[in-house]
């Protein structure tokens, strides 16, 4: 989203450089453009990371498909294009029945994550505030470890129940943390909620390490979801996710202004004609419905809600307009990557996809903030 | 202040001007603001001619920041407040903020957010909720910047300005509002005497050419008796005494309601002071 007319694109420079020639309006035709606004070169870089890793997600595993086959082969997938890929059968059904789907997939929880991450730091103005805040991780953890201990197996059921009892444990955990704020302290401030969700969350886990504890066959199941896991059968949980995702995505996209005006706090973001509590219920509904849908099928991965947002912020800026697109794009691709990673380290075991995510991502978000500060 | 040419005649467009309707734009009518432990603002009716500047003033605690909130919806208050005939209590915020704008007293300013972005956070009220600025709110932006001698500091982050620069910024993200009542919750108490000075005299150039109302929280009782011509005195919440400077400043209603020894002076040019005095003298 450029504010920039094409007249005065070629006399206006890089907006980061403008600070410093101290000269603001020049001419009366054009006015300023703000700084904190999308740049297209940061659009740009993030849909490359995608691609990329997406290529990469796709093209490498146990067995490596060849990337001009893959590349052929993703075109034939495109409707009006007919092109032979080269692939063979088995390398076709692996693309297309495994890889995809679960690169996919990755994109889609690690853009949900970062997204979602985003939304809540802007709503508590709280650069720590993680999707997980609200007591989603808990309530999918119960829901989680009771289908896996109680549940039916996917082999009585046509569905995996376990995403569902996730999310459905997700929604009980964040709907439980809103009501205990409103019905205790009956203020609609973000503290209470915050306080609400450490509340729900320690009820929640002690119940879900009960459980658990009862049923040790099963610790080892419960403990790899909790560590998180992209397993994919075929496009079921991708198809169980995609609206929530696409919803709440843009949802969260569309408020990014509106987060930008409440960084000057509730009083002053009223005072500026912001219905604050209405913005704030829905951009954290929007975020926990998207977040519940990705825990659902991906277990507890930690830390991308966390770090994509502020590297996003250390390198493009801190304004929501470009942070929320820009976790969207970074957080998919750096899922894809780090999800790649979990498959080739150990291959053929896995490692849990948010052991990598920790262990990969915060060394770099030291390097991040470590060159931002020298620079 | 030295003020660009280009910018007189684009500013007053940009700024608006508030035509005179004869109304009171602002009238409060018993209005009460309670918190969970105590009353802060209980009773108060009070009207505010067009273009005027009336000032609040009180003692710490007397109601006057709160009584500022009611008007923008900040904090829930009973009792009726009307802008222009407009009931504000039963406004939606985006029109309540069409009518008043806010100067706050401590404003939280965003990490590395450029003068320029805060000042179009002042145009909220005038987007559709999903809506984003186009061409003519950034010129409107520009434009006020400009009339306040901030163009140099367009891009410069709004927490790297000093104090009086911060001011000034923070004050042409309320008239870029276009609201015909200003509200300064103690503008001037983090600058020197110096950019007190210019930041009222600015205030009250703004006032007279767009005809504002100015609603001001003051705590420095010289400078409410030279910009104001009606001062309000609070204390615990109701109105203690209001009417022109010379009527309300008197020597044993400012040891009443602030508990201060005061010598009030006339100075030379007729001007009113409000000298502390030191008990006992030397």
């Amino acid at each position: 989203m450029s504010l920039t007319t094409p007249e005065e694109a070629p006399v206006r420079r890089d907006p980061g450089d403008v600070a410093t020639d101290g000269v603001a309006t020049d001419g009366v035709d054009s006015p300023p453009r703000p700084a904190g606004r999308l740049r297209p070169a940061w659009l740009a870089a993030g849909g490359v990371a995608l691609a990329v890793t997406f290529l990469a997600g796709v093209s490498l595993g146990p067995v490596d498909l060849p990337l001009t086959g893959v590349l052929r082969a993703l075109a034939d997938g495109v409707p009006g294009v007919e092109l032979a890929s080269g692939l063979s059968e088995r390398e076709a059904t692996i693309l297309w029945q495994l890889r995809v789907p679960r690169v996919v997939l990755g994109g889609l929880v690690g853009a949900m994550l970062a997204t979602a991450g985003a939304g809540y730091q802007g709503v508590f103005r709280n650069p720590l505030a993680d999707p997980y805040l609200l007591g989603i991780a808990a309530g999918a953890g119960v829901g989680a470890t009771l289908a896996i201990v109680y549940g039916p197996t996917t082999a009585q059921w046509s569905i995996d129940p376990l995403p569902l009892a996730a999310f459905a444990g997700a929604l009980a955990g964040v709907g439980a943390t809103y009501l205990l704020s409103r019905s205790v302290t009956g203020d609609r401030g973000t503290v209470s909620l915050i306080l609400a969700g450490v509340a729900v969350a320690a009820f929640f886990t002690a119940v879900q390490t009960f459980v658990q504890q009862r049923n040790s066959d099963s610790i080892r199941r419960v403990y790899a979801w909790l560590l998180g896991r992209l397993s994919t059968t075929g496009w079921d949980e991708v198809v169980l996710i995609l609206p929530y995702v696409a919803v709440a995505s843009v949802v969260l996209l569309v408020h990014r202004r509106l987060l930008d005006v409440m960084g000057v706090g509730d009083r002053e973001a009223v005072a500026l004609g912001v219905a604050v509590s209405r913005v704030r219920l829905i951009v954290v509904i929007a975020a926990s419905l998207g977040t519940a849908a990705a825990v659902a099928v991906g277990g507890l991965i930690g830390f991308v809600g966390i770090i994509v947002p502020h590297t996003v912020r250390l390198l493009a800026g801190s304004s929501y307009r470009s942070v929320l697109p820009l976790s969207l794009l970074f957080g998919g691709a750096f899922l894809v990557a780090a999800d790649l990673l979990a498959r080739l380290v150990l291959a053929p075991a896995e490692i849990p996809i948010g052991v990598v995510t920790a262990f990969i991502g915060a060394p770099f978000f030291v390097v991040v903030l470590r060159h931002r500060r020298v620079g | 202040m030295n003020v660009p040419d280009r910018s007189l005649a684009t500013a007053a467009a940009s700024l608006g001007s508030h035509p005179a309707d004869g109304r009171a734009p602002v009238a409060l009518h018993d209005v009460r603001v309670v918190y969970d432990d105590h009353v802060a603002v209980d009773g108060v009716s009070l009207s505010v001619g067009t273009g005027g500047w009336t000032a609040l003033i009180g003692p710490n605690g007397a109601g006057k920041t709160s009584l500022l909130h009611a008007l923008t919806g900040a904090v829930p208050a009973h009792g009726r407040i009307t802008v222009g005939g407009r009931d504000m209590l039963a406004l939606p915020p985006r029109q309540r903020a069409r009518r008043v704008a806010l100067v706050p007293q401590r404003p939280v300013i965003p990490e590395a957010m450029t003068a320029l972005d805060y000042v179009l956070l002042g145009r909220t009220a005038h987007l559709s909720y999903l809506g984003v600025e186009d061409e003519a709110d950034l010129r409107i932006a520009a434009d006020i910047l400009a009339r306040l001698d901030l163009s140099p500091f367009i891009h410069r982050g709004v927490q790297t300005l000093s104090g009086g620069e911060q001011q000034r910024v923070v004050l042409a993200r309320a008239l870029a509002q276009q609201t015909p009542v200003l509200l300064l919750d103690e503008p001037t108490s983090a600058l020197d005497i110096g950019h007190r000075q210019q930041v009222l005299e600015l205030v009250d150039r703004l006032r007279e050419e767009c005809n504002l109302t100015v609603l001001a929280a003051m705590h420095d009782l010289t400078l409410a008796a030279q910009y104001a011509d009606c001062l309000v005195l609070l204390d615990s919440g109701r109105i203690a005494a209001q009417g022109t400077p010379a009527q309300v400043l008197t020597r044993e209603r400012i040891a009443a309601h602030f508990d201060a020894d005061v010598h009030v002076v006339t100075a030379p040019d007729g001007e009113l002071a409000v000298i502390p005095a030191r008990a006992g003298g030397r």
